[in-house]
């Protein structure tokens, strides 16, 4: 089943397009790279996707239901309603973590849970448990945000998003707010979902990673998917040349 | 013979301090009125001036200037005298306290209006992003997530505003509101005594010396948490 299904999207901040007809679809069970250089969009996609942009143009899918679409070149949302239920089905992972830093580790799992989907708090409590603990993180529930390393926040956010049990996972470049020595924590986090047939899409820099985790790389520049394909074929064995320029700054 | 209408004038150590004990309760009724009316209300503006409305953005633009931008001792005045002049409402000295209480909230509550919207708009992007992700409505995104991070921003130009509020209750005077100063004022003309200024400076000063400290431990209570 498609999790997530995007027809002809655009997006423009103004006279800027940023996105410019993108067609991509990500099944259930897949894990898809994206990878690109800077600026060339990734983010804007997976803020479409998570709706936290508009988008200008074009259609997209959640589980097969309609997020937005495009009629008569005006862009339609679907009702509040859907699009909450919608809003269910994806989680995202930020760059720099966005912790409430006001809330306790466990409290940043749990809120969400008990809040938004009114579960009671004795049993946000035992989600929040077990996944901190799987997170590595077992002794860390009474701390907050601001005690913790970088790698320690990140999977506290790994953490809250999964508290929700999402469909599909977003992650936007996880590792680049950490220093090189612990983006691995994050990475094998990461490389433990996959093994359990989580759907993610992760924005990464993390070449290597991507060929090692991805069942799909996609290679963004200037807006557009220049390539995409099984990681052998797009990062060892590149077909566009834009490709291969930017793979060169990664061989080492 | 003299000297007994002298002593007859002059009034007891304790009538002297159960007077300023009036003025005193009177001082603490404005401050603790005006705080409980204009910390709501500062908010409620503070809305309004980031409204996506441009129409109730102005009027609360407009609003907050000229309650920054006028004494306060006029705007005492306008509230009190101004049904008159403008409505030919006419008011008796009963109406002399609220009068005061109103001008007080009202002048406070834009002050507070900006320290609010200062508050909020320093909050980063990101915590709204990521409560929206996480299907937050807007109502629980600001209650629990945004207004207790702006309480922690704003708490040291709050404890000054607060500290400025003590000193102007005094100027409740012009509305012959006899609280601790102007009770001090009074009884020390009269009585020729240096002491009821000598009692209200002290009133004052152990007034803000508790503010301070009432503050401080706020702060301290919230200091659990580190803000970016
Ligand atoms: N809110 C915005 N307003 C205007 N331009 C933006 C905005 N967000 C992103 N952009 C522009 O869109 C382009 C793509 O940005 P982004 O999706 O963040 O790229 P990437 O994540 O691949 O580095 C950049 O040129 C960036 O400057
Ligand atoms: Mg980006």
């Amino acid at each position: 089943m498609k999790l997530l299904e995007i027809k002809n999207l655009s997006k423009s901040y103004g006279e800027l397009q940023v996105l410019k007809d993108i067609t991509f679809d990500v099944s259930e069970g897949e894990v898809v790279a994206i990878i690109g250089p800077s600026g060339s969009g990734k983010s804007t996609l997976l803020r479409c996707a998570t709706m936290l942009e508009k988008i200008s143009g074009g259609e997209i899918y959640c589980k097969g239901e309609k997020m937005a679409e495009t009629v008569g070149g005006a862009v339609r949302y679907a009702n509040k309603a859907s699009l909450k239920k919608i809003r269910s089905y994806f989680g995202l992972v930020f760059q720099n973590f966005n912790l409430f830093p006001h809330m306790s580790v466990q409290r940043n799992v749990t809120e969400a849970l008990t809040v938004n989907k009114k579960v009671p708090k004795a049993e946000a409590v035992k989600t929040a448990q077990k996944l901190l603990i799987k997170m590595g993180l077992g002794d860390k529930a009474e701390s907050y945000p601001c005690q913790l390393s970088g790698g320690q926040q990140q999977r506290v956010s790994i953490a809250r998003a999964l508290a929700l049990n999402p469909d599909i996972l977003y992650f936007d470049e996880p590792t680049s707010a950490l220093d090189p020595e612990i983006t691995g924590e994050i990475l094998k986090v990461i490389k433990e979902l996959a093994a359990e047939k989580m759907t993610m899409v992760i924005v990464t820099h993390e070449i290597s990673f991507a060929r090692n985790v991805a069942d799909r790389v996609v290679f963004m520049d200037g807006g557009v998917i220049v390539e995409q394909g099984r990681p052998e074929e797009v990062i060892d064995n590149p077909s566009s040349p834009r490709t291969k320029a930017f793979l060169s700054h990664f061989s080492n | 013979m003299d000297i007994f209408i002298e002593l007859a004038k002059k009034m007891s150590m304790t009538t002297m301090l159960e007077q300023l004990g009036e003025g005193m309760i009177k001082s603490l009724s404005i401050f603790g009125i005006t705080l409980v009316l204009s910390l709501p209300l500062g908010l409620l503006v503070s809305f309004g001036r980031m409204s996506k409305n441009p129409v109730i953005r102005w009027i609360a633009k407009i609003y907050i200037s000229v309650m920054r931008g006028t004494p306060l001792m006029l705007q005492l005045l306008v509230v009190r005298y101004g049904p008159w002049f403008l409505f030919g409402i006419r008011l008796t000295s009963d109406y002399n306290f609220p009068a005061v209480i109103i001008a007080f909230t009202i002048n406070y509550a834009a002050y507070f209006a900006e320290i609010y919207r200062s508050g909020i708009e320093s909050m980063p992007i990101g915590q709204y992003e990521a409560a929206k992700v996480l299907g937050f409505n807007r109502f629980d995104t600001f209650t629990r997530i945004i207004f207790p991070q702006v309480v922690k921003r704003i708490l040291p130009s709050v404890t000054n505003e607060i500290i400025t509020l003590v000193k102007d209750t005094s100027l409740a005077y012009v509305l012959s509101e006899l609280e601790m100063f102007s009770l001090a004022k009074q009884i020390a003309s009269s009585q020729t005594s240096f002491m009821p200024y000598l009692f209200a400076g002290l009133f004052y000063y152990v007034f803000n010396y508790i503010i301070a400290f009432v503050m401080e431990r706020v702060e301290k209570s919230l200091s659990y948490y580190e803000i970016k």
